[in-house]
């Protein structure tokens, strides 16, 4: 009787994930694999694949493109996580006052741009940056500062695009690291006030350590999410081909040589070595987090 | 006199976070204020900074007239909701599953699905499509639904849920004899309401916004999402951008009143992403 129910139990558990495993396998994990099968294969979806081996490998590392896409991709990364990091644990400190007038209209305002499409965003911000007629340099003009020519400078429109994702996302992360500093008890900044500790010292002693398993978090997928932004880059790109081919970055690369140029074969395999890249850098964090983040 | 001093240092945050806020929605105020904008005061040196008229609304009429916006709207929600429901729906009971039932391999399976969690959607760019082309879904609404329905997020929490729940809620039904469905659907499920609204809430925004893969999935004009026909806006010499304010504000509205409305369910789906296992 207790083993009949417990092998209906197993039964009615397998149904009960089948749909959601099944889906994963089929729609992530066999593309996973299959996907390296492609990048081994020169294929333009309308023949069928043709198997050359480590060709497409070999032309990827002497591929100025991709190199330059590569490069571009770690810019954004580099330069977007922390100062987005940053200014968010920024305004999550400054929002995780007692008595503060309005947190919730902040956090509220804050949030807002992380609801809007991003291919309105980035057009919007396009739009606000244009040299002659947008905003930033209308009011840049009023003040009688130079008005830089932003879209038509590669290093400008880099700053913009991360810009644009600061913007973007800074609510985002900021909800995440506020929910972490509302936990930490009041009682560790009282006993710090009674040793007269300095507002320094209680950011750099409880808030910080305190805030690390959130921290972590928002590093993790600020940097994954910095890798596959995609959306800015189509978009910033689409008008000018000048600016397209100076901001590319591998996530753009891999749809463009793939569903642009059919190739398929090649787009796998930089679709493979940005997952590698991907990868690496999610495992390395894992490893190093031992040494700063603080689980109690 | 330290009364003072804290008084001071709580004004001067909020006028640091009144100024960010500003900044924040400048970029709000630009795309409903240029919305009512002529293509001359768009484009006008210097700058302007208002419309000639706020009752000048011929950039809606040209966009509904130019655009099917109403059936990119459709569209887009029928594969918003698509997925968002039956997402829910199974991710909660794979989620009853791994929580509450002991089976060979559970183990096994579940660290497997970390795996799906950890691969870049342009990994499985070419042969997810690929697999759509087999499947006869390219250029439909189940090509974008069905591969975007299995979430491991949407699992990890609902498991993270229904594991806080107290077995002694399920366990005497059990014993009584009830069914797995029956304790999941009527007794544990109805308790996971809020959670169900934060995760739901989080697909809904994603889905709605989503772009890459929509864009590899969708072939012809009438089943554009929003985003795809946004992006299209602007390839067409045509577009003026005093036009694109307008697109923006009747896109992005009804996502900005579903999120005022239903803000602390955000807010909560959100802070619940950054609590690790």
């Amino acid at each position: 009787m207790q083993l009949k129910r417990k092998h209906k139990d197993w039964m009615v558990a397998f149904l009960f994930i089948a749909p959601v495993v099944l889906g994963l396998y089929i729609f992530f994990l066999y593309p996973m694999a299959h996907s390296v099968f492609i990048s081994f294969t020169e294929w333009n979806h309308l023949n069928p694949p043709q198997f050359i081996g480590l060709k497409n490998y070999q032309r990827l590392f002497n591929d100025p493109t991709i190199w330059l896409e590569f490069k571009n991709t770690l810019f954004f990364a580099v330069v977007s996580v922390p100062l987005t990091v940053g200014a968010s644990l920024f305004l999550a400190n400054a929002l995780n006052k007692k008595h503060l007038l309005g947190r919730g209209v902040f956090r509220t305002i804050f949030f807002l741009p992380y609801v809007v499409l991003p291919v309105i965003t980035a057009q919007v911000f396009m739009i606000v940056f244009n040299s002659r007629y947008g905003l930033v340099n209308g009011v840049l003009r009023l003040l009688h500062l130079p008005q830089p020519m932003w879209l038509s400078n590669v290093m400008l429109t880099k700053f913009v695009i991360i810009l644009v994702t600061l913007w973007a996302s800074i609510g985002y992360y900021t909800v995440i690291l506020l929910a972490g500093l509302q936990n930490i008890s009041p009682q560790y900044y009282e006993a710090c006030d009674i040793d007269g500790g300095s507002w320094w010292i209680k950011f750099s002693r409880i808030t910080l350590p305190m805030v690390t398993p959130q921290l972590f978090f928002c590093l993790v997928l600020a940097i994954i999410n910095s890798f596959k932004m995609f959306d800015y880059i189509f978009v910033f790109g689409k008008s000018n081909v000048i600016v397209r081919e100076s901001i590319r970055t591998m996530a753009f690369g891999i749809y463009e040589r793939g569903f642009t140029y059919l190739e398929m074969g090649y787009a796998s395999a930089e679709a493979i070595i940005f997952s590698v890249i991907v990868l690496t850098v999610t495992i390395l964090q894992n490893v190093g987090q031992k040494h700063w983040v603080h689980y109690n | 006199m330290i009364k003072i001093q804290k008084q001071k240092r709580i004004s001067v945050g909020f006028f640091v976070l009144a100024l960010v806020a500003i900044i924040t929605i400048i970029p709000f105020f630009w795309i409903i204020v240029s919305s009512f904008k002529t293509y001359r005061e768009t484009v006008q040196i210097p700058v302007a900074f208002f419309p000639g008229s706020f009752r000048n609304l011929d950039n809606y009429k040209e966009l509904f007239e130019r655009l099917n916006f109403l059936s990119y709207y459709k569209n887009n929600i029928i594969n918003t909701i698509g997925i968002t429901v039956p997402q829910l729906f199974l991710s909660s009971l794979a989620a009853y599953a791994f929580a509450r039932i002991d089976f060979p391999g559970k183990n096994i399976i579940f660290m497997s699905l970390l795996l799906a969690l950890m691969i870049p959607i342009q990994m499985i760019l070419m042969p997810r499509y690929k697999l759509i082309l087999d499947m006869g879904l390219f250029d439909s609404y189940l090509g974008i639904i069905i591969p975007s329905i299995p979430s491991v997020t949407t699992t990890f929490y609902m498991r993270q849920q229904i594991m806080s729940l107290p077995r002694s809620l399920d366990e005497s039904a059990y014993l009584d004899g009830a069914g797995h469905f029956r304790i999941f659907w009527s007794i544990l499920l109805p308790l996971c309401n809020s959670a169900l609204l934060a995760t739901g809430i989080m697909c809904l925004v994603f889905s709605w916004n989503d772009f890459l893969w929509p864009l590899v999935v969708i072939n012809s004009t009438d089943k554009y999402t929003l985003s795809i026909a946004v992006a299209n806006l602007q390839g067409q010499h045509l577009t003026k951008d005093n036009l694109l304010f307008a697109a923006a504000v009747v896109v992005s509205l009804p996502m900005i009143i579903v999120f005022i409305i239903s803000q602390r369910y955000f807010i909560e789906g959100i802070a619940l992403s950054g609590i690790k296992e």
